[in-house]
C-alpha cells in the first residue's frame, strides 16, 4: 500500500503542485480580505476528491493497473490506498483551513478558539462522503463516470435548494439550520463525522469488492 | 518441480477463446510463447498473473493454484508487460523509491547497476525516454528484487537487433542460475530461437505444439520438391505447404519423408507460417 | 577452449559439440581430470538452449569421455584406448553412412562407389 501511495503522490505532486499553490493562495487572500473562508473550504473539498480522481486517471492513462497489479499488492491494499490518499487530503485540508482561519483570526485581533477547527472540519467531512460517494463509481466504471458522478452530486447538491425555493418556496438552508438549531453546531460535526466513518466502510468495502472482481486489460 | 503449470485453460471472449490451452514450463528453463498478434498469448499471461480469470482450467506456480499463493509469489516474479505503465512523469530515484514499499528484496544497488549498464539518464522523467529505454527500464525493475520467475510479454517488440542483443545478454545471465525460468511471449521469433529451451505455438487461442525445441526443430524440415513429389507424400508428413510457380515447399517431419530428399533446417519462423497456413 | 557451432551444417548443434569436445579429448587438449564448462555457461557463450549442452554432456558421459562429479561439475574422463578405437570406427561409419546415402540420391551403383573408395585408398597409401 505503501508503495501505491508513493506513487501516488511522486505523480501528483508533479501535477497539481503548482496550480493548487497558487490557488491556495489566491483563496487565502480572498478570505482574508473577505473574512469569508467558505470559498477556501470550498476549493479545499475540490482537491480532496480530485486528488484519488486524478491519481486514478494518471493511471489509467497509462494503464498502471496491469503492472501494478502484477506486483505482490493485493487488490484491497490497492483500493485502501486511494481512501488513505482522500484521507491525508482531508486531513491537510483541516490543517491548513484551521492555519489559515487562525492566521487571519490573529491578524483581525480575534482570539484563537477551537471554534476555528469547526469550519474546516466540517468541510473536510463533507468532501469525505462526497468522495465515499464517488470512489467506488470509479473503481467499476473507470475515472470518466467517477467524475461525471462526482459533478451530477455537486450539482444536485446546489440544485435541490434552488429547486426547492423555486417550486415549493422552501428555504432548504432555513430548514436545515432551523432542524439543527437546537443541537448546536458540534453535535452537527459529531453526526457528520459518524455518517464519515459509516460511509467509508461501507463504500471501502463496496470498492475493494468491486475491483476483486474486475478484470484488468 | 514446474515453474509454470498450465492445464486446460480456457477464456471465452465472443469472437476469441482461449481454448483448453496446456503448457508446462520446468524450473531452470526458458520457454517461448510464440504466435502471431492477436493468438491470445498476452491473455494467457494476464491470465497467469490473475488480472484475469479463466473461465475453466487450472494455473499451478511452483505447484500451488496461483490464487493461493498470490500476492505473496509476485516477490518472486519479474513482470515486463508490453506496454511500460510507469507514470510518465517519475523518475529513477522516484520509481526504486516506490519499488522499495513494493518489493521486500528490492536491492536499489542491483537496480542502479543496471540503469546504468543500460545508460538510463537519472534525472530524466520516464515521458522523456525512447520506447527502448522505456523497456530497459521495464526490465531493470523486473531483474532486481531477487525474482527467480521472469514473464515477458512482447517486451522486445519496437526494439532494434543491437537492444534485442543487449537484452538476450541479460537473460542468459539470468538464467546461469538454475532455479531461475524465464517465460517470454514474442512474435519476433529469431530471439527466442537463440535461448529458448522448449516453445509453445498459440494460434488463434489453441496449441499448435508445445515441446523442447530442438526435438521440435530436428523433428520438423523444409522440404523443396516438385508439386507432383509433394503429391507422393504421405499426409502425415506434411504440416503446412507454400506453392509458387516454379515448385512446393513444405514443412515437414523428416521421419515420414523418404530418404533422399532434400530437406532443410526450419527455423521458429518458419514453422510458424507454415503452421499457420497448414491450419487453413 | 574453442567451440565452433554452425546452424546451416545438417548436423544437430548437440552433436557438433559433443564431437568438437570428443574431438579435443582424444587428441589430448582437454587432459584427464581438465574441468568443461559448465552446460549453463556454455549454452550461454554459445547463445544456445542449456538443453542442448545437457544432451551434448549427456552423450559424452555415456561413451565415457567425460565424468560428473556432484557438486563440482565435469570433467574429461582419462583416455582408454579402446574407447579411442571405438570411437574411430564409429566416426568411420558414419562417414561411410553418408556416403552410401549420397551416392543412392545420386544414383550410384554399389561397384561405382566401391571404386571410388578404392581411388581415394590409393591416394591416402591405405
Amino acid at each position: 500500500m505503501l508503495a501505491l501511495l508513493k506513487k501516488d503522490i511522486f505523480t501528483l505532486k508533479r501535477n497539481c503542485a503548482v496550480y493548487v499553490g497558487i490557488m491556495m493562495l489566491f483563496y487565502i487572500a480572498f478570505g482574508i480580505f473577505n473574512d469569508n473562508f467558505a470559498m477556501y473550504h470550498f476549493f479545499f473539498i475540490l482537491i480532496t476528491l480530485m486528488l484519488p480522481v486524478t491519481a486514478m486517471s494518471f493511471d489509467e492513462k497509462c494503464r498502471w493497473d496491469l503492472y501494478g497489479m502484477s506486483m505482490p499488492i493485493s487488490r484491497r491494499a490497492a483500493v485502501l490506498s486511494k481512501y488513505l490518499l482522500t484521507g491525508i487530503s482531508a486531513v491537510f485540508g483541516i490543517f491548513f483551513g484551521t492555519l489559515v482561519m487562525a492566521i487571519s483570526a490573529l491578524m483581525h485581533g480575534e482570539p484563537l478558539s477551537i471554534g476555528l477547527l469547526a469550519q474546516p472540519l466540517a468541510f473536510a467531512l463533507f468532501s469525505v462522503l462526497i468522495a465515499d460517494f464517488a470512489l467506488p463509481i470509479m473503481f467499476h466504471f473507470g475515472t470518466e463516470k467517477g467524475r461525471l458522478a462526482m459533478v451530477l452530486i455537486i450539482w444536485g447538491i446546489a440544485l435541490v435548494p434552488y429547486a426547492a425555493q423555486k417550486f415549493a418556496g422552501i428555504d432548504v438552508m432555513s430548514v436545515l439550520e432551523g432542524a439543527f438549531a437546537g443541537l448546536g453546531f458540534g453535535v452537527f460535526l459529531l453526526m457528520l463525522a459518524a455518517a464519515a466513518v459509516v460511509a467509508t466502510l461501507v463504500s471501502s468495502q463496496l470498492s475493494i469488492t468491486v475491483y476483486q472482481r474486475k478484470e484488468l486489460h | 518441480m514446474n515453474a509454470i503449470e498450465i492445464r486446460d485453460l480456457c477464456k471465452d471472449y465472443g469472437d476469441f477463446q482461449l481454448d483448453h490451452v496446456n503448457l508446462t514450463l520446468p524450473e531452470g528453463c526458458v520457454m517461448g510463447f510464440i504466435g502471431e498478434n492477436g493468438a491470445g498469448k498476452s491473455t494467457t499471461i494476464h491470465i497467469l498473473l490473475d488480472l484475469i480469470r479463466a473461465d475453466s482450467g487450472e494455473v499451478l506456480l511452483y505447484g500451488e493454484p496461483h490464487t493461493s499463493v498470490f500476492p505473496a509469489l509476485k516477490e518472486d516474479i519479474g513482470v515486463v508487460l508490453d506496454e511500460t505503465c510507469f507514470p510518465e512523469t517519475l523518475n529513477l530515484r522516484e520509481i526504486s523509491s516506490i519499488m522499495r514499499s513494493a518489493y521486500k528484496n528490492w536491492s536499489a544497488e542491483t537496480f542502479f547497476g543496471y540503469t546504468k549498464r543500460f545508460r538510463l539518464p537519472e534525472k530524466k522523467k520516464v515521458k522523456d525516454y525512447s520506447r527502448g529505454m522505456k523497456m530497459k527500464l521495464s526490465i531493470a525493475v523486473a531483474m532486481s528484487h531477487g525474482a527467480r520467475l521472469l514473464i515477458l510479454d512482447e517486451a522486445t517488440s519496437g526494439l532494434d537487433p543491437v537492444v534485442r542483443d543487449e537484452l538476450l545478454d541479460l537473460f542468459f545471465e539470468f538464467v546461469q542460475d538454475e532455479k531461475h525460468s524465464i517465460f517470454i511471449s514474442s512474435h519476433i521469433t529469431s530471439d527466442l530461437e537463440k535461448i529458448c529451451d522448449y516453445v509453445t505455438f498459440l494460434h488463434h487461442g489453441r496449441v499448435l505444439l508445445s515441446e523442447e525445441k530442438d526435438s521440435l526443430c530436428e523433428r520438423l524440415g523444409i522440404l523443396k520438391c516438385t508439386r507432383e513429389q509433394l503429391k507422393e507424400l504421405d499426409n502425415q508428413a506434411v504440416l503446412g505447404v507454400r506453392e509458387s510457380a516454379f515448385g512446393s515447399e513444405a514443412l515437414v517431419e523428416r521421419e515420414k519423408v523418404p530418404a533422399g530428399l532434400m530437406i532443410e533446417h526450419a527455423s521458429l519462423d518458419d514453422i510458424i507460417v507454415f503452421l499457420s497456413k497448414g491450419e487453413h | 577452449m574453442n567451440i565452433i557451432i554452425s546452424n546451416a551444417a545438417g548436423q544437430p548443434i548437440y552433436e557438433q559439440i559433443a564431437a568438437q569436445l570428443k574431438q579435443m579429448i582424444l587428441s589430448g587438449e582437454l587432459r584427464e581430470g581438465d574441468a568443461l564448462p559448465s552446460m549453463r555457461v556454455l549454452a550461454k557463450e554459445l547463445r544456445i538452449s542449456v538443453i542442448t549442452t545437457k544432451r551434448a554432456y549427456e552423450e559424452l558421459e555415456r561413451e565415457g569421455f567425460l565424468v560428473t562429479v556432484a557438486g563440482k561439475g565435469c570433467f574429461a574422463a582419462g583416455m582408454n584406448l579402446e574407447l579411442v578405437r571405438e570411437e574411430h570406427l564409429r566416426r568411420i561409419e558414419s562417414f561411410f553412412g553418408e556416403s552410401v546415402r549420397l551416392a543412392k540420391g545420386t544414383g550410384l551403383t554399389r561397384a561405382e562407389l566401391v571404386e571410388i573408395l578404392e581411388t581415394v585408398c590409393e591416394g591416402e597409401g591405405l
